[in-house]
């Protein structure tokens, strides 16, 4: 467990009243006294800032680049971003999660119509609801915390703090426990609820954000959004971790295989089978071409005594793909599974009894015969933009679909398996140019048939974790590492050799050429996307210490980033100071260099100066990813000290270094 | 029959004018004008011999409610007509004068005379438009058809096929992928078969693996299936199965080209044997019957092209390189519908076709213990792919032919995997060991270009 995390906490989310924690530990119905939901800021003056410094990074983006012009800055307005959702047992009322907006909305299921808004943290992820349905718990992703919503009252009434980037999350009534996976500290907190502590931290794989319960209340497993780390140019691995609720410690690993980017899992009523939304990508071949799955494959994995060990089944066909499978669920009566596919804006529908009936069949892995989900897809719902969480009726028979970039709900019957009525949550009606570019970059209509879109690889507007073999370059050539997506304004050229200029370059003709390999943006929609990626802000820093005051360690690492000598005394050659080309805001000096790293199916070696910020979150490392973390770099990659003057530093130095990195 | 029709042509034009023929917006008009071709003898598959399809001439009609009238006036033939995208212009393969060759020309249905596009000694059949302004259409070279596109601006046109066979298009996919009619094997059979192409020449590929009886002419439907022309009627290709399957129509024989309605019924040609002439019937899926919608005693009706605007497909960005050469990369040739034992293939030949009936051997690159293999060869070029073994006899030669274009990158999951194999996610052990391509372009020369 990351020592800064229980340092921060007394500070930033005050001391919690050990009466209020008393009133909530037993799902009581009585009415706990509201709290203010957790914020660095006060919420008004957070509001403001985060809205200038979208106005502000919208300029930029407009200013920055060349080619079609925005004709006005367009500020990004409160949309709503339905991501989650939670029904109550009598299926009367949703609970909705809106990522944008910073809340929970209640609405009456039947007609949508709002009961009450709920303000939690910042960009709250997901939710869960208590056994009894009195309470709710919200993931705030961005806060690092968990709002707890008594639902009497609908009202926050406890925040509890979490590890880094809280996304899935589980209440285990029986133990009167709370699980949160942890997506950036890459583990599970698990949190006494009487006493609002966390006890202990289990280990994760990386990028943990999903959690789910078996129906007997014995297992909690969680998903990962990346693959665990692994050599370089191997295949992705990722792990479903189970976790025994009796004794609070994981005790499986379920491998899933060549799989990065697994999203929701959910198990049938009678716990035999479980399943999980998945992304099979292929970053080892060269991308040569998209049709026939060459570039992913949306899958499920199966597991449970239906099915036996482990099984990978394909979602996608031979002429059309159903890009980025997320939400998954099983109607009551195990007759059919629902999943939102949210690159294809479409949900998809399976017959179990058909699914299972291929899967005993077939005795061969299958999972890249794309002529396959005929035999168990009953039908393909068309809904709204990027589809992501649903929620069953408790009966089975209306499905809801939250739209996240319409701020609506799609109702769906589930026998007709037609959409029959689009609850308006009540976001701003104008779609401005971020929204739009939003959307562009989260379809993946543009593809060839298809097949993938932006958001495929970078999983949330951030990063897969992988290293991808271009073609454009020649096959098995320049492998290159999936680079951040934060505040770029101010880091061109883009690209690993700085051959893109500006972001136009890099999203438009590029992008059309030799990844979608079909006709994509036109002008406007380019301004659109470029307009939404320049947007994109940094993640909170959870390494960074309030005003700045850095910890020893971080000092001595920041000493050695600055030093111009090394420890023997010897001047360091201006160029090869670390401050030289990660100089200026942002940590780079734009410039291009040979640091050594080049390999010999590299073309050439010279290579883009990456920016700096939040780096710790971007493993692996080196244009080509073949440095799984920061101190690698160093240790393996950099023997000739053409990456800076590394060789005369401890162990301990280089730790020290590090802890200042992750500070930026 | 013609001769009749024509002078009806010239009575109409001067009664009521051009301007009657302009796209009316299809949603409004429920019975749609289309344009169609009357001929007297159609044999649908002569192209593939390289010969006449209407060898007693063809002219093109429009049907307006209930009026027919000729497109074209002093024009010996006109056939195989295409309305562009914004339903404003009529592409079509036409022959001014008896001893012309057949030239695709395009007319607007606003009225004017029709423009000439190519200007060949040889036919120039079946035009489509293609995205951009582009047209592509099939040339005679050589007493074969070769599919060619054109820019809007003319120029040389760019040969997309190249085989020692006919190929033929018959419809623009909504990807921007050419679908064409060809022989199976590719190159040497005689039993028509469905395939694709991009609209630069590269990427081409059977449509589906399941090569059986004879299948062609395929259309897209608007739910994005193809449906062609098979022994047994009409055939379906839908995009989550690996093998056509059979269209419940109503029994007879189907002339292809079927256009679909707003309504959502279709205009198909059809005659109910061999000894009938086609006409042109009004079909709804799923129902037993067709309705006549048109008919000519002693001549057949043919090809049905609604006059209303339609989705313009998606245009490809074509992603050739600079070479002369391409290069190909098979990431396991043990995926293949054919079976080898394991480790049992080491060597894979490419050959060329030698310009007559025979072959020739460029050369031979190692295949690697996963079955990859990376070679650089000639594009533009049919070739062949043997695998051998290690005492260099041969387990499988291709019986047909593919090509590469020039400056094409091209990757294949295994040899004769079929469409619906996707690859498997792993590095290929020949680009561990080199990412330079074994050099079989025949011309040592050649070796690494462009890298």
């Amino acid at each position: 467990m990351p020592a800064r995390a229980d340092t921060r906490r007394d500070s930033r989310y005050g001391v919690f009243s050990r009466a209020k924690l008393d009133k909530l530990s037993s799902e009581s119905p009585r009415s706990p006294q509201p709290t203010a939901p957790p914020t660095r800021f006060p919420r008004k003056l957070a509001l403001l800032a985060r809205f200038l410094s979208v106005v502000a990074v919208a300029l930029l983006a407009i200013a920055a680049q060349p080619a079609p012009r925005q004709s006005a800055a367009t500020p990004k307005q409160r949309y709503l971003s339905p991501l989650e959702m939670a029904i109550t047992p009598d299926g009367r009322l949703l609970y909705v999660v809106c990522q944008d907006s910073d809340e929970v909305r209640v609405v009456e299921a039947a007609s949508g119509k709002l009961v009450k808004s709920i303000l939690v943290g910042h960009v709250p992820r997901a939710i869960a609801l208590s056994a009894a349905s009195r309470i709710l718990f919200i993931t705030n992703a961005w806060s690092d915390t968990v709002s707890v919503v008594d639902t009497t009252t609908l009202q926050v009434v406890r925040t509890l703090p979490t590890g880094f980037e809280p996304s899935g999350v589980i209440f285990d009534s029986r133990a009167n426990a709370l699980y949160v996976a942890n997506r950036l500290s890459n583990d599970i907190s698990v949190i006494d609820f009487k006493t609002g502590q966390e006890t202990k931290r289990l280990l994760a794989g990386r990028g943990a954000s999903y959690l789910s319960l078996s129906p007997d209340g014995k297992f909690i497993y969680c998903t990962h959004v990346y693959s665990n780390p692994g050599a370089f140019r191997s295949q992705p691995e990722s792990e479903i971790t189970v976790i025994d609720t009796a004794t609070q410690t994981v005790v499986e690993r379920k491998p899933l295989h060549n799989v990065a980017g697994a999203f929701h899992l959910t198990t049938s009523a009678d716990g035999k089978l479980s399943v999980v939304a998945q992304l099979r990508p292929k970053n080892l071949i060269p991308l040569a071409h998209v049709e026939h799955g060459w570039v992913f494959g949306d899958s499920l994995s199966l597991f449970g005594s239906d099915v036996g060990g482990m099984v990978q089944i394909p979602l996608d066909e031979l002429d059309r793909y159903y890009a980025l499978p997320w939400g998954v669920a099983i109607a009551p009566d195990k007759s059919k599974l629902f999943l939102t596919t949210a690159g294809a804006q479409s949900v998809t529908v399976i017959d179990v009894r058909r699914l299972l009936q291929t899967v005993r069949t077939r005795r061969q892995p299958f999972v890249n015969d794309l002529s396959a989900s005929a035999d168990y897809v009953s039908s393909r719902i068309p809904v709204g933009h990027n589809p992501r969480g649903l929620a069953l009726s408790p009966d089975g028979n209306r499905l809801y679909v939250a739209n996240r970039l319409d701020d609506t709900i799609s109702v769906i019957d589930t026998t007709s398996e037609k959409v029959i009525s689009t609850l308006d949550l009540g976001g701003p009606k104008e779609v401005n140019a971020l929204r739009r570019g939003e959307r562009l970059f989260y379809t993946a209509e543009f593809a060839f048939q298809g097949g993938f879109g932006c958001s495929n690889c970078h999983i949330d507007a951030t990063i897969d974790g992988l290293e991808w073999d271009l073609e454009p370059d020649g096959f098995g050539k320049d492998i290159v590492d999936n680079r951040s997506l934060e505040n770029l304004a101010g880091t061109e050229p883009f690209k690993w050799n700085g051959g893109n200029p500006d972001m136009p370059t890099e999203c438009g003709p590029r992008t059309e050429k030799y990844f979608f390999r079909s006709q994509s943006f036109n002008s406007q929609q380019l301004t659109d996307l470029v307009t939404f990626v320049y947007s994109l802000p940094y993640r909170p820093n959870r390494y960074r210490p309030p005003n700045d005051d850095l910890t020893p360690a971080q000092e001595r690492g920041k000493a050695i980033f600055e030093r111009t000598k090394s420890k023997q005394g010897a001047e360091i050659a201006e160029t090869n100071q670390c401050g030289y080309c990660h100089s200026g805001p942002k940590y780079t000096n734009q410039r291009q260099f040979d640091i050594g790293s080049g390999k010999a199916t590299d073309r050439s070696p010279i290579i883009d100066v990456p920016q700096l910020p939040n780096v710790a979150y971007s493993a692996p490392y080196l244009h080509d990813g073949s440095a799984r973390s920061l101190e690698e770099i160093w240790t393996v990659f950099n023997p000739k000290e053409t990456h800076g003057v590394t060789n005369d530093l401890t162990k301990d130095e280089l730790n020290d270094l590090i802890e200042y990195l992750k500070t930026l | 029959m013609l001769l009749r029709r024509l002078t009806a042509l010239y009575l109409l034009l001067v009664a009521t004018g051009p301007a009657d023929l302009q796209s009316q917006p299809a949603a409004a008009n429920p019975d749609p004008s289309f344009i169609y071709t009357v001929a007297q003898v159609y044999e649908p598959l002569a192209w593939m011999r390289g010969e006449e399809r209407f060898s007693k001439g063809a002219a093109l009609f429009i049907k307006n409610g209930k009026s027919e009238r000729p497109l074209l006036r002093n024009f010996e033939s006109s056939a195989d007509p295409i309305v562009s995208f914004d339903g404003q212009r009529v592409l079509f393969a036409g022959k001014a004068h008896p001893a012309d060759p057949w030239q695709i020309w395009e007319i607007s249905l606003q009225g004017g005379p029709p423009r000439r596009i190519t200007t060949s000694t040889e036919d120039c059949i079946r035009p489509f438009y293609l995205p951009d302004d582009r047209i592509v259409y099939a040339r005679k070279i050589n007493g074969r058809f070769v599919i060619e596109a054109l820019d809007p601006g003319g120029g040389k046109p760019l040969a997309l096929t190249h085989i020692p066979a006919s190929t033929i298009p018959s419809d623009i996919l909504h990807d921007g992928r050419i679908v064409f009619s060809a022989g199976n094997p590719l190159g040497v059979g005689q039993t028509p078969e469905i395939y694709t192409v991009y609209s630069d020449g590269s990427g081409v590929e059977s449509y589906r693996c399941d090569h059986s009886s004879a299948r062609h002419s395929a259309r897209q439907h608007s739910s994005g299936d193809l449906i062609f022309v098979s022994a047994k009627g009409l055939g379906r290709f839908t995009s989550a199965r690996a093998q056509g399957i059979r269209l419940d129509a109503p029994a007879g024989q189907f002339a292809g080209d079927f256009a679909e309605t707003t309504k959502g019924e279709w205009l198909l040609s059809w005659r109910p044997d061999s000894n009938s002439t086609f006409r042109i019937m009004r079909w709804q899926q799923g129902s037993e019957r067709m309705e006549p919608v048109i008919e000519e005693p002693g001549a057949s009706l043919l090809q049905p092209a609604l006059i209303a605007s339609r989705p313009v497909p998606n245009r490809h960005p074509s992603g050739l390189h600079d070479w002369p050469n391409a290069n190909l990369l098979c990431l396991n040739a043990y995926t293949s519908k054919s079976r080898f034992a394991p480790g049992s293939i080491r060597s894979v030949r490419i050959y060329a076709h030698d310009g007559n009936s025979g072959t020739s051997l460029l050369g031979s690159a190692p295949v690697e213990s996963d079955g990859s293999f990376f070679v650089q060869v000639p594009g533009d070029q049919p070739l062949q792919i043997e695998l051998l073994d290690a005492a260099g006899k041969t387990l499988k030669r291709e019986s047909g032919f593919f090509w590469m274009r020039r400056g094409e990158q091209r990757g294949c999951v295994g040899c004769h995997a079929g469409p619906e194999t996707a690859p498997e996610n792993v590095v290929p052990a020949v680009l561990l060991k080199s990412t330079t391509p074994a050099d079989l372009t025949g011309n040592a020369r050649n070796a690494s270009e462009g890298h």
